[in-house]
């Protein structure tokens, strides 16, 4: 099942996912939020995502503009409304959930 | 060197809030962390954020990190107490970090706080901080809602703070009798060098704020619930002694001046108390004190009497209509009047002034004639300052204190019988009024507390005639109403 069928066509097909990840480089939860980031991207938006990469160690500025205090942090910029899911992204139903991106909850 | 680090004095940052490095043998531990902990509404918040204030201020740049309240709210609540925090933030000497989570924030995984100590990292290098105030830590840990991680996260933050030698207060909202919360800051607590436990009591008129410090590794401290308020510009804490606080077995009865006074507060006053008498204006709260420095000083003991509101001859004058002439024990040196207009010194000079005259003088009794005047010492936080230090120094030394305090009638009357909030310390409390009866005003008196005695729940009517007070239908008649006159009518 392709789960990208799901959902508004619109949506699903010409939205690029803007997203931005804070994370602490060299940290095991960064290096996991960042490969099940890219997995989710691969398999559901076909890769129709812009990975922004920020780390918190040399650039805490971005972080306290944008309020966030743990890594992995993960932030939905568009298509609105903003969403910010914290954590290592393990639990990729929650994840999916989080993004709008239909799944087992449908969207 | 390392027996030279064992020894040495454990290092302290004043927090330079009020009476509260007395208490604290010095200030906060420095380079380590103090938890304060108390329930909502409690002042912790200002507590810390007075810490911050006062260093700013002192030239010590400092970071509030807020994980409650908006910023914006922050800034505002500190302009109540004419703390500007703007022109500091724009000095560079306080930073204030809004940390509020999105409540839609989704967790997956694990994580942790390297995010935070990066922001603070970076604002602490930015600013040269060594003081920061995590205000709300309790909604943080909320987050983690995992107790392991929770701990793990804690520790680095603890570590993080030791690492750059930070002074730091953490608060954390405590219910009380809530024994989850308390289990779950036992940990905190745990690591905290210092813990301080903020307390609101509902008291009997109206409710006194405290202080208890729990614990402080490696230093010593006051060990008592010390009183505190917050206004009008910032925390006052009462340092006062160990030994006025607990309270102390009761002296021996002392006569409240007559036998009828005596009757109704079921044995007169006690030696070493402090009592206070309130009443709107023309109630005869003078007269009625005055009414025991008379008896106290024809049984030879020696009373100073404080006034605020007039001058000697004014007052020892007034005192004749009623009766009551003072000029024998005067020129027995037996009274010693000293008047001064409060708005005339601080409170710090007033305290010296009346220690010193305590210490030469040495009176079995003080008399202060009002309390509410003490005010135009520059605010009733430096009127609640001076009753409680007076009263203090007093009770250490078994001496004696009556305080008058005027109140103004309706609505302030229940807060101006709770004496400025020093209720907390009053052992005898009598409220003289005027009610309308039959047409007629009269004066009524009332024993609201006396401590340690089954004294009168009445309303008593109180008569001020050209011989004295009178109770009427209180036991004896008066002529025969001044028990500790000794052969010298």
């Amino acid at each position: 099942m392709n789960r990208t069928e799901n959902g508004t066509p619109e949506m699903q097909k010409e939205q690029v996912y803007l997203l931005r990840l804070y994370i602490a480089a060299g940290e095991q939860n960064s290096k996991l939020a960042r490969d099940n980031l890219d997995r989710i991207c691969q398999e559901y938006l076909n890769g129709r995502c812009n990975i922004e990469e920020v780390d918190v160690l040399t650039d805490f500025e971005s972080a306290l503009a944008d309020r966030v205090f743990v890594t992995p942090t993960l932030i939905l910029v568009t298509p609105e409304p903003r969403v910010t899911v914290i954590g290592n992204l393990g639990d990729k139903e929650r994840v999916m959930l989080a993004l709008r991106l239909g799944g087992k909850y449908g969207s | 060197m390392m027996v030279k680090g064992e020894i040495q004095q454990l290092a302290k940052a004043a927090s330079r809030i009020s009476g509260f490095d007395e208490v604290m043998y010095g200030g906060l531990p420095e380079g380590r962390t103090t938890l304060i902990e108390g329930g909502p509404g409690t002042g912790k918040s200002i507590f810390g954020l007075e810490f911050l204030y006062r260093g700013a201020l002192a030239g010590q740049a400092g970071i509030f990190i807020a994980f409650e309240e908006r910023a914006s709210a922050v800034r505002r609540n500190a302009l109540t107490l004419g703390w500007d925090l703007v022109a500091l933030e724009k000095a560079g000497k306080l930073a204030i970090i809004e940390a509020r989570l999105d409540p839609a924030t989704v967790v997956s995984g694990d994580f942790n706080l390297r995010a935070l100590l990066a922001i603070i990292e970076g604002q602490s290098k930015a600013i040269g901080a060594r003081r920061i105030v995590f205000d709300a830590l309790d909604v943080l840990m909320r987050l983690f809602d995992n107790a392991a991680r929770e701990r793990r996260e804690i520790h680095a933050l603890h570590e993080w703070l030791l690492d750059h030698e930070m002074t730091a207060i953490l608060t954390v909202k405590a219910a009380e009798g809530n024994s989850g919360h308390l289990s779950r800051y036992e940990f905190l607590e745990f690591m905290a060098d210092c813990v301080i436990r903020l307390l609101q009591r509902p008291g009997e008129w109206v409710s006194t704020r405290e202080l208890q410090i729990i614990k402080y590794r490696g230093s010593d401290f006051g060990r008592n619930a010390y009183p505190f308020v917050i206004e009008p510009d910032g925390i006052s804490i009462i340092p006062i002694s160990e030994f006025a606080l607990q309270h102390q077995a009761l002296g021996p009865h002392v006569s409240a001046g007559t036998r009828q006074l005596d009757a109704v507060l079921a044995g007169g006053f006690r030696r070493g108390s402090s009592i206070l008498i309130v009443g709107a204006s023309g109630t005869g709260k003078t007269t009625m004190a005055n009414t025991f420095v008379r008896a106290a000083c024809d049984r030879g003991e020696k009373v100073l009497y404080l006034g605020f509101e007039e001058s000697e001859k004014a007052m020892v004058g007034a005192m004749l209509s009623p009766g009551i002439d003072l000029h024998p024990a005067i020129k027995a040196g037996l009274l010693k009047v000293i008047t001064a207009m409060p708005e005339a010194h601080g409170t710090e000079k007033h305290l010296v002034r009346t220690f010193r005259t305590i210490g030469e003088f040495e009176p079995a009794h003080v008399v202060v004639d009002a309390i509410s005047a003490f005010e135009r010492m520059g605010s009733p936080r430096a009127a609640f300052e001076f009753a409680m230090r007076l009263a203090g120094w007093c009770k250490d030394r078994g001496i004696t204190l009556v305080m008058t305090n005027q109140s103004s009638g309706g609505e302030g009357e229940r807060v101006a019988i709770s004496g400025l909030g020093i209720s907390s310390i009053i052992d005898a409390l009598v409220w003289l009024r005027f009610v309308e009866e039959d047409g007629k005003l009269k004066r009524k008196l009332l024993v609201i507390k006396s401590r340690g005695s089954n004294h009168s729940t009445q309303y008593h009517d109180f008569k001020i005639t050209d011989h004295g007070v009178e109770l009427p239908g209180e036991t004896t008649p008066t002529g025969q109403d001044r028990p500790d006159r000794r052969g010298d009518e």
